[in-house]
């Protein structure tokens, strides 16, 4: 009985009720010493005035645009760097070169030009087997330093270099032992139909091209023919994407050869010949003229 | 106490005046000794201010401080290796509560103050953990749940601990009553 009474008065208790609150209430109304206050509202007052304090909150105030900040500029220099190496990639992209070789044929040392390294690293070439003649048709990229210097001619040295080509054409044509009258129309036409269907860049337009793609100038006596009047017949035995790649321009020498066109043929090798004096030939090469 | 986080002076005085009686007293009815009640009255509010930093709102702010209080007092018994007793009151102090001649009814205003100098005869008399209870549920206003997490135990035991610490007092106000009644 007298539990549940306790149990009654201490419900009444926790209700705030209980005559006990109210007495312990009543004791006295004992209040902190107003010295103890003055220190501790000091104490208070310093705690914010702090200089360690005010950095803390003037820091806590900058974090967030701070933070912004930083992001955005990691974020735009990460941008521009990618767009900077996307730009020389664009830049460097080389342009496809064809070539072809007889598989029977082996290379010969002297006539295989060192590549860049770069491009040894990751070869793109494609291979696919031309029909029954055992033909290899090698798409090579072939490697373009990134930032060539640009040669640029004056109009006064282009138009003596076109001066100088027109009379290299009128000897070759005086010459007897080269093409004769017939010969030339038929280089003419043939230049026209290949320029049409091969050459996208006929060689008169190589120095725009090359230009704009920012590669190596051509060497002098290829850009001396190139400026030539008939540049048509040029641009079919020296197409412009041979101009840089000796070795594909023995190709399609060896190439016109087997086709038959032993005039153009011929034409292309002297013009190899004077853009390349150097460049090791077998003696037994097919791009040779026949003897 | 997040307005005196971010430089409100005037915060936290507000926040000072509304809690620093009850805290007072907590301390004082604690260790019963007016010159260690202020020192811990000055140590508690020192680490309020110390710690406005790091504040976050995790429980009332209430909590926040009789935790620090109740930790205080306890790190200062370890300190003194002993409980405090305080001095007992005696009859020179309930002399000094008494009112003056102007008290239209003398004989209420002794039965009274003998009243309240049993009452805290009693409370001064309960077993620490109790007496802490006790004081800690009427300055503080926590439940009975939070009063449990300040004090490192569950609630079930808060609840009983404060159930004797009542019935005790109770039982001294019944003492007094009838001879108040008699008179």
């Amino acid at each position: 009985m007298s539990g549940s009474i306790e149990d009654k008065d201490f419900e009444q208790y926790l209700q705030r009720k209980s005559p006990v609150s109210e007495h312990y209430h009543s004791l006295d109304g004992i209040e902190p010493p107003p010295d103890l206050d003055e220190k501790i509202l000091a104490k208070a007052a310093a705690e914010v005035r702090s200089p360690l304090a005010e950095k803390s909150r003037a820091w806590k105030k900058w974090s967030v645009p701070v933070a912004l900040a930083a992001s955005t500029v990691i974020a735009v220099s990460i941008v521009l760097e990618s767009g900077v190496r996307h730009e020389i990639t664009t830049s460097n992209a080389p342009s496809v070169v064809h070539s072809e070789r007889t598989v029977a044929e082996p290379a010969t040392p002297d006539a295989i030009e060192p590549a860049a390294p770069a491009m040894n690293q990751t070869p793109a070439t494609e291979r696919a087997t031309r029909g029954d003649d055992q033909k290899v048709v090698d798409v090579d990229i072939a490697p373009r330093p990134a930032f060539a210097p640009q040669v640029e001619v004056p109009d006064a040295q282009m138009q003596a270099l076109a001066k100088k080509a027109e009379q290299k054409a009128e000897e070759t044509e005086r010459a007897p032992d080269v093409i004769d009258s017939v010969a030339e129309e038929r280089v003419a036409e043939t230049a026209v139909e290949s320029s049409s269907q091969r050459s996208p860049t006929p060689a008169s337009q190589y120095a725009t091209v090359s230009s704009r793609r920012a590669v190596a100038p051509p060497p002098a006596a290829v850009r001396d023919l190139d400026h030539a009047a008939d540049a048509t017949a040029v641009a079919s035995a020296a197409p412009a994407q041979y101009t840089h790649d000796p070795k594909a321009w023995l190709a399609h020498i060896r190439n016109l050869r087997e086709q038959g066109d032993d005039v153009q043929a011929d034409t292309a090798w002297k013009l190899f010949e004077a853009a390349f004096p150097d460049f090791a030939v077998a003696e037994d090469d097919l791009a040779r003229p026949k003897k | 106490m997040l307005r005196y986080r971010k430089g409100d002076l005037r915060a936290f005085e507000i926040l000072y005046a509304k809690h620093k009686a009850p805290l007072y007293r907590y301390l004082l009815r604690t260790c019963r000794d007016q010159e260690t009640a202020s020192d811990l009255f000055q140590e508690v509010w020192g680490k309020v201010i110390a710690s406005r930093e790091r504040y976050e709102v995790r429980a009332q702010f209430n909590t926040f401080l009789y935790r620090i209080a109740h930790n205080c007092a306890i790190d200062y018994f370890r300190r003194a290796g002993r409980r405090h007793e305080g001095r007992a009151q005696d009859v020179d102090d309930i002399a000094e509560e008494l009112p003056g001649a102007e008290q239209a009814h003398p004989d209420v205003a002794l039965s009274e103050a003998q009243m309240k100098a049993e009452f805290r005869r009693a409370l001064d008399q309960l077993p620490p953990e109790q007496r802490d209870v006790f004081v800690l549920y009427e300055e503080s206003g926590l439940s009975l749940e939070e009063i449990g997490k300040i004090t490192g135990v569950a609630m079930e035991t808060a609840k009983s601990r404060l159930r004797y610490a009542v019935s005790k007092l109770r039982a001294a106000l019944k003492q007094h009553q009838p001879a108040s009644a008699q008179t």
